[in-house]
């Protein structure tokens, strides 16, 4: 009897710890990517060579939760990417509060609303594709600190969600190319997506104040500077107003996945191209296993300078050329524009985890002389096998 | 003999087409719900009943029978594209999956002591402890 007791007495205390314990969670994802280009010149969007490679997308990250109840929850996830080392870095880092049915707050470090696939950029599983279209997929940083509001509507059986958006960035950027430690100031962004049955859309804005002091854009600069007293500040990227626009739908419809997405990004009054980027990719799942093909483009606008017709110094160029027809074929030379093709297949072969083969063949649009590449191919490709897990 | 062995796979072929899923909950709980607002409960589109009571969805483990077919009839979707669907919100914070339950005993005996859960079985282990909403 006494020992019914002591056991009944230590059931209830254990239940009462329970429920006076945050409730935690623990989930995590990871992906093996491994990949090869076919060209010994290095494309500049692909961060592969022409050995197999393991690192350059490889990664595990694992995903804690602790539910503090009354609609509040902490979130942080780790990642380690093979890229880094495997460095183990927070993506994640969150306090989040559900005000009401409709609306949660969040602060903290979290992923900018860009693209469709922005928030699980780095979730293999979710997406059909060894890695969202490259062109498309292509800016430097993904993570800022500050807040978050999401607010879910359902409005004639439509689901709208938006997310409104304010904070920071703290990054390096260029950091395979040029590393620069830059910072984005002011940033507010709005993303809103609509879906009902088998239609998804989203529109996204955001708008910030850029600095990346880049060295080599500095070294125009100063030589701007230098022929043009304070022209420079139209070269550098000195807290110019640098915006996003994006938009894309989704349908999938009975056994068709059909994606498009287009974006366009400046920085105003500084040395870089407006670029403009779209994509459409079209699946069919036959039952756990789904073939798709993608065609992705990248362009920029060409832009005009006029500041001086100063010659330059002989000491800076010995064919002293007026400063602005330098400047010229300084911003001519960042073009960078490229179509790509490519071509896959997802196999669910575990409940858990997806196995994918991929090809893409890049080529540039603009030719002798183009920067689609770093040495200038007209065309290369890239093979890449990945396991996509969820646990 | 031959029209009898066909007659019997027939049956049994029709007997195993009819295992229906029961979507129940709580006698006391008055909800009348459509297939597409229960799907929007079990895909954390919605948190509550009609009514405006806090609703709790509850599955079974994913390897039951039951959940492959609550899955398939009622949400429209294979294990795979469920997991891709899971796997967005939760490793954004966005929601969570509902809870699961070992077996169609475990759902019914939630279900009976509680009144603002919503799970399924298996039709044929339905008792009169809870209310069907429907069946798929």
């Amino acid at each position: 009897m006494k020992s019914h007791q002591l056991l009944a007495l230590i059931i209830m205390s254990a239940l009462y710890s329970f429920s006076t314990l945050a409730e935690v969670r623990i989930n995590g994802f990871a992906s093996i990517v491994a990949g090869k280009d076919t060209s010994s010149k290095n494309f500049r969007n692909s961060p592969y060579n022409d050995e197999i490679s393991f690192k350059p997308e490889t990664k595990f990250a694992l995903q804690v939760t602790a539910d503090l109840s009354e609609g509040l929850s902490a979130t942080a996830q780790i990642m380690a990417r093979g890229s880094n080392d495997f460095d183990a870095k927070f993506e994640w880092a969150y306090l989040s509060y559900e005000i009401n049915d409709h609306h949660t707050l969040r602060g903290g470090r979290l992923r900018l609303p860009f693209y469709k696939y922005s928030d699980y950029l780095d979730v293999g599983y979710a997406y059909p594709w060894v890695r969202p279209p490259r062109a498309m997929y292509s800016l430097l940083f993904s993570s800022y600190d500050g807040l978050s509001l999401i607010s879910n509507y359902s409005v004639f059986d439509w689901d709208i969600t938006s997310n409104l958006v304010y904070g920071t960035v703290e990054d390096t950027f260029f950091s395979t190319t040029s590393p620069t430690e830059g910072k984005l100031d002011d940033l507010y962004a709005i993303n809103v997506q609509f879906s009902k049955d088998w239609f998804s859309a989203y529109v996204a804005y955001l708008g910030t104040d850029v600095l990346v002091p880049r060295a080599d854009i500095e070294t125009v600069a100063a030589i701007t500077d230098a022929v043009a007293p304070g022209r420079g500040t139209d070269i550098r990227i000195d807290s110019d107003y640098g915006d996003f626009l994006g938009l894309g739908f989704t349908l999938d419809f009975e056994n068709w996945l059909f994606n498009t997405e287009w974006s366009t990004v400046a920085i105003e009054n500084s040395l870089s191209l407006d670029a403009d980027q779209w994509y459409a990719s079209l699946g069919y799942r036959f039952d756990n296993i789904m073939p798709y093909v993608s065609y992705q483009e990248t362009e920029n606008k060409r832009q005009t300078v006029s500041i001086s017709n100063t010659p330059l110094p002989a000491q800076i160029h010995p064919g002293q050329p007026p400063l602005n027809t330098f400047l010229q074929g300084v911003f001519d030379g960042l073009k960078f524009e490229y179509i790509a093709y490519t071509i896959g297949v997802r196999y669910d072969f575990h409940p858990s985890a997806a196995l994918k083969v991929e090809y893409n063949r890049y080529e540039d649009i603009i030719d002798a002389g183009s920067l689609g590449s770093i040495s200038d191919p007209e065309s290369s490709g890239n093979f890449s096998v990945a396991v996509d897990l969820v646990f | 003999m031959k029209l009898k062995l066909c007659f019997v796979t027939l049956t049994l072929m029709s007997h195993l087409a009819i295992a229906d899923i029961a979507v129940i909950v709580h006698p006391s709980n008055a909800n009348a719900m459509d297939a597409s607002a229960i799907s929007r409960l079990f895909l954390g589109k919605s948190k509550k009943f009609p009514d405006g009571t806090v609703a709790i969805p509850l599955n079974q483990a994913e390897a039951s029978s039951a959940t492959g077919l609550f899955n398939s009839k009622a949400l429209k979707k294979s294990s795979s594209q469920l997991k891709a669907y899971w796997s967005k919100l939760v490793f954004t914070g966005k929601g969570t999956p509902p809870r699961s339950v070992e077996s169609d005993i475990d759902v019914l005996d939630l279900v009976a002591s509680n009144p603002n859960i919503i799970g399924y079985i298996d039709s044929a282990a339905l008792t009169d402890k809870v209310k069907v909403l429907t069946t798929f």
